[in-house]
């Protein structure tokens, strides 16, 4: 399998040897790219119309972060092709950001008890 | 020479050696565990700014200052009232430089080693394109009188009467002592830590990206038979558009 490269990029060798072997390169075709970018634009421009058109109140805010995962979800699972992933690869990574939830309530909680002193 | 990833012995479990659990190379793994990292680092800036910035929430002495009141400013438009315009085409600068990241992933699955250049050239170009936006931005926060713990962007109870009558894409001019005061110090901290970061996360990419062009027109990626190291470099570009998302939510919109 590797015999043919030796003779240049050791530093290649080092980190990825036989790797090729793992990297599936088949092309999907360009059309869920543009499909997941006209949704981001989408939901990007309805940020901006709710922005324009809605109070500051809880509610437009709750709709902003709402947007921004869902924003999230279809740059990861697609852009970055998790969903083509294996499925202990996806959960090794998408797991641990259950901490980040903790934290958000956390400091939320803090910040409710700072603007008390 | 290694023969870690070569199947050969098919007995025992996944994780018994002699293939990928993941299947996957450990440079992707590894650009996944760095990313996870880097997620929790950022999220650590955000969520402290939300916890900071909930903290002021009620408070009309020193109330935390109005975003679109900072950031209205337009490039050639001066002293009209633009909230979001300037901060929305970044946004959009970004996104589509992610569609030419991933153009060029597809691209490389193909091998068509021109095309990976062109679209690695226009993600490159975005890079630029938002980092200059983004001195822009920082230059008018500056000129503005913003320092690393001051700023006087917190609106007096005249001010905030004023902000109620501006129109979007009207004129606008503060005075300077009897609309605006001191503001929390930590609100232009945030502002340059957390823009910052992530402008030096765009920078770091474009420098990548410029490494990763040059390979594929030197055709190192043809040598090699893959062109994973794209969808390596992409990972990371897509990573800087995820956070960018986050950092507009927070900084800009709510």
């Amino acid at each position: 399998m590797s015999h043919s490269s030796h003779t240049t990029d050791d530093t290649t060798l080092m980190y990825e040897n036989n790797q090729e072997m793992l990297y599936q390169g088949e092309s999907h075709g360009t059309k869920e790219i543009w499909k997941i970018f006209i949704w981001l634009t989408v939901i990007t421009v309805l940020d901006i119309i709710l922005y324009f058109s809605l109070q500051p109140t809880m509610f437009r805010n709750i709709t902003f972060v709402a947007f921004g995962i869902i924003k999230a979800y279809l740059i990861v699972g697609f852009f970055m092709h998790m969903k083509h992933e294996h499925k202990y690869l996806a959960l090794s990574i998408l797991v641990p950001v259950i901490f980040i939830v903790g934290l958000i309530m956390g400091l939320l909680y803090e910040g409710n008890f700072w603007s008390t002193i | 020479m290694s023969t870690h990833s070569v199947a050969s012995n098919d007995s025992g479990s996944v994780w018994a050696g002699g293939k990928s659990p993941f299947n996957v190379s450990y440079g992707k793994l590894m650009m996944w565990i760095f990313l996870l990292s880097d997620a929790f680092t950022f999220s650590s800036l955000l969520v402290g700014y939300g916890a900071e910035r909930f903290s002021f929430s009620g408070n009309l002495d020193t109330p935390w200052p109005m975003p679109d009141m900072v950031f209205n400013h337009f490039p050639f438009a001066h002293h009209v009232h633009l909230p979001l315009f300037f901060v929305s085409l970044m946004t959009f600068i970004l996104i589509f430089s992610s569609v030419t990241m991933v153009l060029a992933v597809e691209a490389g699955h193909r091998r068509a080693k021109k095309q990976v250049a062109t679209y690695m050239l226009w993600t490159i170009f975005g890079g630029i394109a938002f980092l200059s936006c983004q001195a822009w931005e920082w230059s008018n926060f500056i000129g503005d009188g913003a320092t690393l713990d001051h700023n006087h962007f917190s609106l007096t109870q005249a001010g905030r009467d004023y902000a109620a009558t501006l129109t979007v894409g009207g004129h606008y001019e503060w005075q300077d002592a009897l609309h605006r005061q001191t503001g929390p110090g930590v609100f232009s901290a945030l502002f340059f830590i957390v823009t910052g970061f992530h402008g030096f996360h765009v920078f770091t990419g474009v420098c990548l990206n410029i490494v990763v062009y040059f390979n594929v027109l030197k055709g190192t990626y043809e040598k090699r038979g893959h062109y994973e190291m794209i969808e390596k470099a992409g990972l990371y570009w897509h990573f800087v558009d995820l956070v960018w998302v986050f950092v507009f939510t927070f900084f800009y919109l709510i």
